[in-house]
């Protein structure tokens, strides 16, 4: 057998090539705009999640789609109610699971705020449903981490904090910086249908507070991003018979319902809000899930405080750059006047 | 914890740092053996509890037999140590299979007989550290070996991190031995371990995960009658990624373990260049396979007891083999092909006479490659339906249309697995120690860095094993 045969000088090559592509690989994305930020995971969101076991009464944990994400600000928040809440919502996904987790298996018994988004608020339960199994994986990944997983999501922190190139999420963005995704946009030529590609327009911090980028500021990104949720919102073909759909509806009422009366029987309060949406998202919202058959019945059965977007003008005066989600700007507005207006209303 | 994640790098840089430093021979081994029990309990705590069982009832089992002359007294030694290990087998690992099955066997007979599936955690790595341990205590009672002469050398022999949860399945002989004097590597080895580390996760993250995961995950979780091209793809992509993420493991293992100055066995010799079935066991998972021959086969008879009993013995030991893998008919399935094949294989070498080259070598490792994807359909499908339809679609028997691969796959894929069959059939007869020690050393710090951008750039999100679960 020969000896080892790799020399000290090979080493000292090695680190040096590598040290220099990384570098040219940072400065590189840093120039394309790419921002400095954690990543939006499971072991981020279990972060937080762990947090609740130290709230009190006092306490505001916030649950939803992607737009509480991007429509309610931490800081602003703070600032207005004197206590910052806890980010619990996720993108492209329904907080039902988040809700029965946290009134089945914590003690919270402050204030939970709601965020419906009709076409996930309502779509179907179980982890065979895309919707659901998402975030429903991210609370199980809350229950079962590991001491491993924690020491890694410790130590990822430092780095996450540093590079630009850091980037890579569990959603299907087409301009990630992981290898794979950069490899993929190599191959054009597609040999079986797929979704439009869908660009990254946020990033957050450490306490999943969300901010946009390039959506309001690039027409050219809002528009891809609109051109993907045109082809996300299309109705299924073919349509679930009428008698299923009322199913559904009654199914996701009774399982709220269900719910927020168990927390209220522990002192738990909801509320519920449902932050804008413009345009061809609105229409296809309001003709999939008009508010008289899924808003206000939930409302009704929950006896819950609520907030429409379409019953305040504070809510209301916003152009959403891609139909769905407020500018970091306006959305620091928002916040401040929603918790406003909460206040005023005695709920919070 | 998992090698391919930043907190076992730091993990590493801690145990290297306290290795290297001023510390008598005996402390620095203690050190070996917390940090051992520390790397399993990051993943689940209370689970060592099993690994001191197997460690205490092993140590006192092969110096109680190593103690008397009685034979009675010896095989109840080995027996209690075999109760011990099979039986946290049976139970962790196959007690659901168990169930299962006699649920299933009472029902068929018209027994209504219904009973909750058991939530039982398998623990990380159960199938190679009792086998490591057992090996131990057979060694010792068939006189092949003493017992180890301090309780901390075999406490680490059954526990060395390195190689705890994935193997390779080392002997007692080659390892407790080199616990004895104090060791530290040479600079040499040292580096060597460091390129066998980065060798190691560029065959997991990079090749496995990043190139071939998704391709074999769409494919085999399709539940649709596949166009060919797809049905190959998926079985040659999980091929591919089966061999990546386990070879990968492996020398990850073995180069860690050489930073520590501690040599532990190849486990592959580029298996997919093998030429017959008898050839691939020597090459794939070789540990397991040397485990399997030395402690079932030849205890069996072997082939010493004529063509029948050597048939059934290759049957049978292929056959626990694949259910070593997991609890599923469809890895007993796994087995059982391989044991035909191996029988065919016995069959043949009697009736024909070939002289192998180049050329006609060259296509006999394709089609003992081809046979090998037939069996990891079984091994990948973990449903005989699926397992069915994903074969049917490969041989043109069911008219599957369905496409699910994008192109970037498609290329991805028959590329790779290409390029794979040919490197293995040019280094069949080398190493990379040998290939690498032949580049020159600008090559080898290029190549060097190239493995270590990408593995950075690859940003993973620290997918498990695949043999973490066996």
């Amino acid at each position: 057998m020969v000896e080892y045969p790799v020399p000290l000088r090979s080493v000292l090559l090695a680190l040096a090539l590598a040290f220099v592509a990384l570098a040219a690989w940072e400065i590189h994305w840093r120039g394309e705009d790419y921002r400095v930020a954690p990543e939006d995971d499971k072991h981020l969101w279990a972060e937080q999640r762990a947090k609740v076991e130290r709230l009190g009464p006092e306490d505001v944990v916030l649950l939803g789609s992607s737009r509480i994400l991007f429509d309610i600000q931490l800081d602003e928040w703070e600032a207005e109610a004197g206590r910052r809440p806890v980010m619990l919502a996720a993108a492209g996904t329904t907080p039902l699971p988040v809700l029965i987790d946290l009134v089945e298996n914590s003690a919270f018994n402050g204030t939970i705020v709601l965020g419906i988004t009709p076409p996930l608020y309502f779509s179907p339960p179980g982890d065979e449903h895309y919707f659901w199994r998402r975030i429903s994986n991210w609370v199980k990944h809350y229950h079962t981490r590991t001491y491993a997983d924690r020491f890694n999501h410790l130590v990822a922190k430092a780095p996450q904090g540093a590079f630009a190139f850091l980037n890579a999420t569990e959603e299907t963005f087409f301009d990630e910086l992981d290898l794979r995704t950069r490899l993929e946009t190599l191959v054009a030529p597609r040999r079986v249908p797929a979704q439009p590609p869908f660009p990254i327009f946020q990033y957050l911090d450490q306490d999943r507070n969300v901010t946009m980028w390039r959506a309001d500021t690039d027409t050219a990104l809002a528009r891809m991003v609109t051109d993907f949720w045109s082809f996300v919102i299309q109705p299924p073909d073919p349509m679930p018979p009428p008698e299923a759909i009322e199913e559904l509806r009654q199914a996701i009422i009774g399982m709220s319902v269900e719910q927020i009366e168990k927390f209220r029987a522990r002192g738990g309060k909801v509320i519920l809000v449902r932050c804008p949406s413009q345009d061809v998202f609105r229409a296809a919202e309001n003709g999939g899930f008009p508010r008289e058959k899924y808003w206000d019945p939930l409302v009704e059965a929950t006896g819950c405080p609520a907030y429409h977007f379409e019953d305040y003008d504070f809510m209301n005066q916003y152009t959403l750059p891609e139909w769905s989600h407020l500018n970091s700007q306006d959305a620091k507005q928002f916040t401040t006047d929603l918790v406003r207006q909460m206040k005023e209303d005695g709920v919070l | 914890m998992l090698f391919n994640s930043l907190g076992f790098i730091v993990f590493l840089i801690v145990v290297l740092a306290f290795y290297y430093s001023p510390m008598q021979w005996t402390n620095k081994k203690r050190m070996l053996l917390l940090a051992s029990y520390l790397f399993y309990a990051m993943w689940n705590p209370p689970l060592i509890l099993l690994l001191w069982i197997s460690t205490v009832v092993d140590w006192t089992a092969a110096k109680r037999m190593f103690r008397t002359s009685d034979p009675k007294a010896r095989k109840r030694w080995l027996i209690l140590s075999l109760c011990v290990n099979l039986g946290f087998l049976a139970f962790f690992k196959y007690g659901g299979f168990l169930l299962e099955n006699f649920i299933w066997l009472l029902n068929t007979v018209g027994l209504d007989f219904q009973a909750a599936a058991p939530d039982i955690i398998l623990p990380m790595g159960i199938s190679f550290y009792t086998f490591q341990t057992m090996s131990y205590t057979i060694d010792v009672y068939r006189g092949k070996t003493e017992p180890a002469g301090k309780f901390l050398d075999f406490a680490l022999f059954v526990t060395f991190f390195p190689q705890l949860v994935a193997g390779p399945i080392v002997r007692s002989t080659q390892l407790i031995p080199q616990f004895a004097a104090p060791k530290r590597a040479t600079q040499r080895q040292f580096i060597w371990g460091a390129f066998l580390l980065t060798l190691g996760l560029f065959q997991k993250v990079i090749m496995a995960d990043v190139l071939l995961s998704s391709a074999a995950d769409a494919v085999f979780g399709a539940g649709s009658l596949l166009h060919p091209v797809d049905a190959w793809g998926g079985t040659l992509a999980f091929s591919g990624q089966i061999f990546f993420d386990f070879a990968g493991y492996s020398t990850c293992a073995i180069g860690i373990a050489l930073m520590l100055g501690i040599i532990i066995p190849d486990n592959f010799r580029y298996p997919y260049a093998a030429i017959g079935f008898s050839d691939l066991w020597r090459r794939w998972h070789i540990t397991l396979s040397s485990w399997l021959r030395d402690y079932l086969y030849i205890p069996l008879g072997g082939n010493r007891r004529g063509p029948v009993r050597t048939y059934v013995n290759l049957t049978l030991t292929m056959l626990l083999g694949g259910l070593w893998h997991g609890a599923a008919w469809t890895f007993v399935a796994w087995g059982g092909l391989h044991g035909i094949y191996l029988m065919i294989e016995r069959f043949l070498r009697g009736k024909v006479r070939l002289r192998i080259n180049a050329w006609n070598g060259i296509l006999l490792a394709f089609l003992t490659f081809t046979c090998v994807n037939i069996t990891w359909v079984f091994f990948r499908a973990r449903e005989f339906d699926t397992a069915i339809d994903m074969l049917g679609s490969m041989f043109l028997l069911n008219g599957g249309v369905e496409k699910v691969l994008q192109s970037f796959d498609v290329l991805v894929v028959y590329v790779v697995i290409a390029i794979l069959f040919v490197v293995h059939w040019l280094m069949r007869n080398t190493s990379v120690r040998e290939a690498t020690a032949r580049a020159p050393w600008w090559l080898l710090g290029l190549a060097w860095a190239v493995m270590l951008f990408l593995l950075v750039i690859a940003q993973s999100s620290g997918e498990q094993f695949i043999y973490f679960q066996f």
